[in-house]
């Protein structure tokens, strides 16, 4: 109820502030820049009927882009609300785009000037001014302000703005800014800029930080991390030349207004979101569709869902909005349309119906320029990115994997709002998580693969996808002479050894090729985890893991193997309810990993503050093997046998006779001995199957806890045995481990070794023709 | 002569040397393996005892490689370096191989009984190992100028263009250039070779001269001879595979059969590789003043 009122409060202020007019004296500009002209209310644009947040934020903000030189002008009014029940007497903003003003920001230092596999260009500076800051009294707090460095004391990094107030904010009281800003876009490679007349726009406005009881979350911006802050309403009034066509956060309200000198301005509302980013392109194909919840409903699963969940399943609980769906594409890419829509829908239906409706009625996807790339794959409150290349066999699941797990964090991060700077993992493997049960279950368990470990180039790379070769641009000293040696036989001056170019040329790899490699979702993580399992703990601040590689596969695949290990462990109607409650309990909130593992204890109804240790705060592995299988029988065994008068003697070559003819009678009863061994430092609870001949197969139980345990028993002939036969536990680092036959067949061994020395045959054969 | 008719010839002495063959195919065979050998154990340990042997023959299951790559890493990082060094010793040894050859095909073209094959191998490999050394420069240089200044370059035009399919082509138009251009010096290497065994210079840097402006000189009879072989290379891969995905290697005989596909294809690969050298020495002799072409 309080924030209610002091969120109408905002606004009431927000409308006579917007009334006034300001002029652009300091440019020399003729045209004024309009604030917005009045709060949502009074224009009629949409608003929700009651917060769906706690709006600490309201923000109204006019800008205008000039695409020449990529430059924004920009007026702010900003009402902040005091959350905390401590006075504040400084206040934090984050100025994101000094991250890409030279070579001495945080960024760049831990970037190198690459992100995502792409860099920065040269000439592709961006940076952010805020020219004023001011009090509506008139008081000016710009020149008590400074630059603050609260990660690492890094001189040259000018992204975090402290402003100390000579009156502190009460707790539950308001502040109210007026303030101006000019910025230039980076060429983009890092989420936000251009590329031509493309432009992505993100992290573009001087944006305050999150108050938190123990003082102000606002961290620099780092290679490693993405963003936080909090919720509120966002009023944005975007001016572009009038061919631009333009898509952002929120609902678009109004038509765009004609301002008669080539542009227009377009005017973006949004409320209970707390990030607001926008693009425009003249190039930009608008396609819109509904999703309607009636057509696009999936019963089954919404039955399952219900068992899950004890309640009707025509409950209330598990019925969809209507969504408006705007897809923003690429001219060549027309013949995609209809798979981004497909994939977005899927998503909305899954992600509605596991966790709960989507609250927004609309949504907006973005498909990046060409060679803007480093601008796909993020996600924004109501807008996403995605990303796809021209060919896109649909096996690849370009573009359907990326739109998922985009809009999948409308959910886990926008929604559910958690710290992606402290903890995020939370949001990325949770929504990597997701992603791949509804790519299960939409698209089938398996995709299809195109390159296997780099150096093997079996499969190739298919030519859609040709690389650009090596980085001219890359001045990294290279290894040691041996190492430049292998570089160089391996051909890896003229391409890295996953390039189309020489690898077609040398490798003829669709000679060798596999056939259909198809991979699962799990796989698929797995290729990622296992490349380093242990580097890190899966719990770290997203700047201070060891590498990018380390914080990707942690913050995203180790994740979604914990997560589906712990559905394993727990059973799918169990994790259901888990995740929905957890999604429920904390949407439009900040949760902490602990307010994940208290959801996940109380739901389960069993503590496993043991598997969250091991594997949240932990860096061990999990690895059960089967060391030993044997089942013989209990020989006959020779010398002298029975009791006096009755003694009789076995010669040991009558034994040798018996012991065979026993051998052919498969009802006999056999010495069975099985070992199992924990190689990786987790413990966990393990179920053994043991397979036999002509009986059913048997499971036991075992703590894990021990290094090793063993079980023996008389009884039929063993087949094969297997720890964790359902496959539970995909966070094993090794599962070819896990299960062992009685029968000896090197039949599949040498067969794919034959490949590889086929595949090694014409490689030889390609550098001995060079001679 | 054309291009067919030195194809045409280069078969027939080819064929005529065929026996030559099996000594590039033993010295691949073994070069290959050792590549590879550390690989026989990790896949021995996670196949042998698997409990659907089958299945794991008929179907390339990424879940299991994506844990023998990891589980058993170190093994696969030496194949990698083992790869390196073979590829640097199968470049010697078509070093070695070269001189014999080439001594074999003019022999035969001039209807002489060959020299003793080993002997000429002897005698030409430091030479064409100097050679081999010398053309490297050449591929350096088509590296700097594609992958790095074109490559540069091209980054700079693309700023100025939107439509990823144009993207697409002037990329694609890159690559072909570097093929062009890294066939060209391979090329010209060749009939720096067939130089040294057909005239009496005996100096690398003059065949190597002498290659280049040979290729220069006679660009449509050197491409066409090229590409012929190519399409005759690319005809036995397409004759290969269906085979190969017959024979599938799903059993004992299956295997066996495959393995001995692939080195017939191999072997296929390596005649018809030789017959263009034999067709390169006809061309070249054909070019000669006072030779008649074979």
């Amino acid at each position: 109820m309080h924030g209610h009122q002091d969120s109408e409060a905002a606004g009431r202020g927000g409308a006579a502030r917007a009334g006034r007019r300001r002029s652009r004296e300091r440019y020399g500009c003729a045209l004024a820049l309009a604030l917005c002209a009045t709060a949502a209310t009074a224009t009629g644009a949409p608003r929700a009927a009651e917060p769906l947040s706690d709006r600490a934020v309201s923000y109204q903000i006019s800008v205008r882009l000039d695409p020449g030189p990529h430059t924004l002008e920009g007026e702010q009014s900003l009402t902040w609300r005091n959350t905390t029940t401590r006075p504040a007497d400084e206040l934090r903003f984050h100025l994101y785009l000094n991250a890409f003003k030279n070579d001495r920001t945080t960024f760049m230092k831990e970037s190198g000037g690459i992100h995502r596999g792409n860099r920065m260009r040269e000439d592709g500076w961006g940076w952010i001014d805020l020219l004023a800051l001011r009090r509506p009294d008139g008081a000016d707090l710009l020149p008590a302000a400074e630059f603050i460095r609260p990660d690492d004391a890094n001189a040259g990094d000018e992204t975090v703005l402290r402003v100390p107030l000579a009156e502190p904010v009460a707790p539950g009281a308001t502040i109210d800014l007026d303030m101006a800003f000019s910025a230039r876009l980076p060429r983009v490679f890092a989420r936000t800029g251009y590329k031509g007349n493309y432009h992505f726009v993100a992290q573009w406005f001087p944006k305050i930080g999150v108050l938190e009881e123990a003082g102000w979350n606002c961290h620099q911006f780092h290679y490693n991390s993405e963003f936080f802050a909090d919720f509120g309403t966002y009023d944005v009034s975007i001016t572009v030349p009038s061919e631009f066509v333009v898509g952002a956060t929120g609902v678009r309200t109004g038509s765009p207004r004609d301002n008669g000198d080539g542009t227009s301005t377009h005017r973006f509302v949004q409320e209970d979101v707390h990030d607001f980013a926008w693009t425009a392109d003249p190039r930009f194909v608008r396609e819109v569709r509904h999703f309607r919840y009636e057509e696009q409903r999936d019963r089954g699963e919404e039955e399952r869902v219900a068992r899950a969940m004890g309640i009707a399943p025509d409950s209330e609980e598990l019925r969809l909005g209507d969504v408006e769906v705007t897809l923003l594409i690429q001219p060549e890419h027309r013949h995609l349309i209809e798979r981004h829509f497909a994939a977005v829908f899927h998503a909305i239906r899954y992600f509605g119906t596991w966790y709960g409706r989507y609250p927004y009625p609309n949504l907006t996807v973005v498909d990046p320029a060409y060679l803007a790339r480093g601008s796909g794959g993020m996600e924004y409150p109501t807008l996403i990115t995605a990303g796809v290349n021209y060919f896109a066999p649909s096996r690849r699941q370009s573009p359907e994997s990326v739109t998922i797990h985009e809009f999948g964090h409308q959910y886990w991060y926008g929604m559910v709002a958690n710290n992606e700077f402290e903890e995020s993992f939370l949001d990325e493997g949770f929504n990597s998580y997701s992603e791949g049960l509804i790519l299960d279950r939409a698209y089938g368990p398996d995709h299809g693969t195109i390159d296997l470990a780099p150096g093997i180039p079996w499969v190739g790379v298919p030519l859609m996808d040709i690389p650009p070769g090596p980085d001219p641009e890359d001045t990294t000293p290279r290894h040691s002479l041996s190492e430049r040696v292998v570089d160089f036989l391996l051909m890896r001056p003229f391409g890295p050894s996953d390039d189309l170019t020489l690898n077609a040329f040398r490798d003829l790899p669709f000679l060798n090729h596999v056939g259909d490699a198809p991979i699962d979702q799990v796989t698929s993580e797995r290729r990622r985890y296992l490349v380093a399992p242990q580097a890190d703990v899966l719990a770290r601040r997203s700047w201070e893991y060891a590498t990018r590689d380390s914080y990707g596969l942690n913050s995203y695949s180790r994740t979604a193997l914990m997560l589906r290990t712990l559905e394993g462990v727990l059973g799918k109607d169990r994790m259901t309810r888990i995740m929905r409650a957890y999604y429920q309990r904390y949407r439009f909130r900040h949760p902490k990993v602990d307010d994940f593992i208290a959801t996940v204890n109380e739901m389960a109804g069993e503590p496993l503050d043991a598997f969250f240790a091991q594997t949240i705060f932990g860096s061990d592995v999990i690895d059960y093997a089967v060391d030993k299988v044997s089942s013989k029988l209990p020989g006959t065994g020779s010398g002298i046998f029975g009791p006096p008068g009755a003694r009789r003697e076995v010669t040991r070559e009558e034994a040798e006779v018996l012991d065979a003819a026993r051998e052919e009678d498969p009802g006999s009863d056999r010495e069975n001995e099985v070992v199992i061994k924990r190689l990786g430092g987790i413990r966990w609870p393990q179920t053994i199957a043991i397979e036999y001949a002509d009986a059913p197969a048997r499971r036991i139980a075992w703590d894990g806890e021990y290094r090793w345990m063993r079980h023996e028993e008389t009884g039929p002939r063993i087949d094969a045995v297997r720890v964790d036969p359902e496959e539970t536990l995909s966070l094993d680092v090794n599962r070819t481990n896990n299960v062992r036959s009685m029968e000896r067949n090197p039949l599949a061994g040498w067969k794919w070794w034959s490949r590889t020395l086929q595949w090694m045959q014409h490689v030889v054969y390609f550098y001995s023709g060079l001679s | 002569m054309r291009a067919t008719k030195a194809l045409t010839a280069g078969l027939t002495v080819a064929a005529r040397n065929a026996r030559l063959l099996l000594w590039l195919l033993l010295g691949n065979i073994i070069l290959a393996a050792a590549a590879v050998w550390p690989l026989v154990r990790p896949f021995e340990t996670t196949l042998e005892w698997h409990p659907a042997p089958q299945q794991m023959a008929s179907r390339f299951d990424m879940a299991w490689w994506v844990d023998v790559t990891t589980a058993h890493a170190a093994s696969f990082a030496r194949t990698i370096e083992m790869a390196g060094a073979m590829s640097f010793l199968a470049a010697l040894m078509g070093c070695f191989f070269a001189g014999g050859l080439l001594q074999a095909y003019c022999d035969t073209l001039e209807g002489r009984r060959m020299d003793r094959f080993m002997t000429s191998c002897r005698r030409w490999a430091p030479r064409f190992i100097l050679l081999f050394a010398l053309s490297l420069p050449l591929y350096w240089l088509v590296h700097r100028i594609v992958n790095t200044r074109l490559e540069l370059a091209l980054r700079d035009l693309l700023e100025n263009v939107a439509d990823e399919r144009m993207g697409l082509l002037l990329r694609l138009i890159k690559i072909g250039l570097f093929l062009a251009l890294f066939d060209g010096v391979t090329l010209a290497a060749d009939y720096a070779r067939v130089h040294a065994i057909v005239t009496p210079d005996r100096s690398m840097p003059v065949s190597l001269r002498a290659g280049i402006f040979f290729v220069l000189r006679h660009p449509l009879r050197v491409l066409g001879l090229e590409a012929l072989v190519i399409l005759l290379q690319v005809a036995a891969l397409l004759l290969y595979l269906p085979v190969d995905g017959l024979l599938g290697r799903t059993s004992p005989a299956g295997l066996i059969a495959g393995v001995l596909a692939g080195q017939v294809f191999l072997l296929s690969r390596l005649y018809l590789r030789e017959a263009s050298r034999a067709g390169q020495v006809a061309l070249y002799r054909a070019s000669l003043p006072g030779e008649n072409p074979a």
